[in-house]
């Protein structure tokens, strides 16, 4: 054994943490070297040291404990209680809006969830020609539902007569106002 | 008849209040010896081991015996320790820094009685840096083998090694520093 090695073992030999034949080892090269005997002897000191601090027995109080278990229950039985309560709450609240919002139909075979973005009674008829532009944004779930026709007809809107029938409310309206309100960037 | 301490546990489990009795009498002195010197002085050593066995307790239901019980426990103070260090350490700015106040006064090593010694030698712990100061505290106080420290910090027992060699270094010369040549220590 060497010095390098000696030194990564030492602390095994100061805790007796080595087996025999390490320790031998270990104790067989420390006879020879002055260096690593004062190493040793430096750590053992230090250890030594550590003995000394005083001790500050410490009781446990197992009725305080108890007691103290029994507060940290009951306080997080009502923590979670309250975190129920808002859960529910937020649940229902959530419920509500979005019962309010979304609006679900079948046409032409087809369910349509539409978010309702202007409330029904805001629309109002469409103009029935281009010179009259559409003034209003259409509900959302107009233009949904009136997409779907367009593609389950396979309408070819640039050769389709201007104006048609909606059906649903049975008002005149256009299909290139239609086809620019599809395109426009608010789609 | 004496049991192990998975035993205790295991019967702590099913009810039996005397088995968890003698688990927190078994262990309240290596536990305060090893909190107290992590946490070095300060009056919330008796708070944090009554903590620890709070938690012991609370986790009897979960606790499973893969590994040494000592370890486990272990590493419940280690954590709570931290944890109230660094809240400490947050709530240092509204009081003196005790630590310069103690470096501050440095008495001569043939002033000093046994009890005064003891109390440098806390000191001297107390200024490690708090790596270093956990695998000692833990090796020495706590008396666990270099691979139950490493379970317990979840370091490799090498580097668990070289931090107990580097601490006992670190305390020798923070002892010096202090004035006290440890040659001059009674034994």
């Amino acid at each position: 054994m060497n010095c390098a090695d000696a030194k990564l073992i030492l602390v095994d030999l100061l805790y007796g943490e080595l087996n025999a034949a390490e320790a031998t080892s270990a104790r067989e090269h420390l006879a020879e070297c002055a260096s690593c005997r004062q190493e040793l002897a430096r750590l053992e000191s230090s250890r030594e040291q550590l003995n000394r601090v005083t001790e500050r027995p410490v009781r446990i109080d197992l009725a305080r404990l108890c007691l103290r278990g029994a507060e940290q229950w009951e306080r997080s039985r009502r923590r979670w209680r309250r975190i129920g309560y808002a859960a529910a709450a937020a649940v229902i609240l959530i419920g509500i809006f979005v019962a309010r919002q979304v609006r679900f139909e079948v046409q032409d075979g087809q369910m349509l969830i539409a978010w309702r973005h202007v409330p029904p009674q805001n629309v109002q008829p469409l103009p029935t020609s281009l010179e009259n532009p559409p003034s209003q944004q259409m509900a959302s779930v107009d233009y949904l539902r009136l997409r779907t026709r367009i593609l389950n007809q396979g309408t070819d809107i640039a050769n389709a007569p201007d104006v048609f029938i909606d059906e649903p409310t049975n008002s005149p309206r256009s299909y290139r106002a239609l086809r620019d309100q599809l395109l426009s960037p608010n789609q | 008849m004496t049991f192990s301490d998975h035993e205790l546990m295991y019967r702590s489990r099913l009810g039996d209040a005397a088995a968890f009795d003698e688990l927190v009498r078994r262990w309240e002195s290596p536990v305060g010896r090893v909190v107290a010197r992590l946490l070095g002085a300060g009056s919330d050593v008796e708070d944090v081991c009554q903590e620890v066995f709070l938690r012991v307790l609370r986790a009897r239901d979960r606790y499973q015996e893969n590994g040494a019980f000592s370890t486990w426990l272990y590493r419940i103070a280690l954590n709570l320790a931290r944890d109230t260090l660094r809240r400490r350490k947050r709530w240092s700015w509204l009081s003196l820094a005790t630590e310069e106040l103690e470096s501050s006064a440095a008495p001569a090593a043939q002033d000093l009685d046994r009890q005064e010694l003891g109390r440098e030698v806390e000191f001297a712990l107390a200024a490690l840096p708090q790596p270093l100061r956990e695998v000692l505290v833990l090796k020495h106080f706590g008396q666990l083998t270099f691979a139950e420290v490493a379970v317990v910090t979840g370091l490799p027992a090498s580097t668990v090694k070289s931090r107990v060699q580097s601490a006992l270094e670190r305390l020798r010369s923070e002892l010096s520093r202090r004035g006290i040549d440890q040659q001059d220590l009674p034994s």
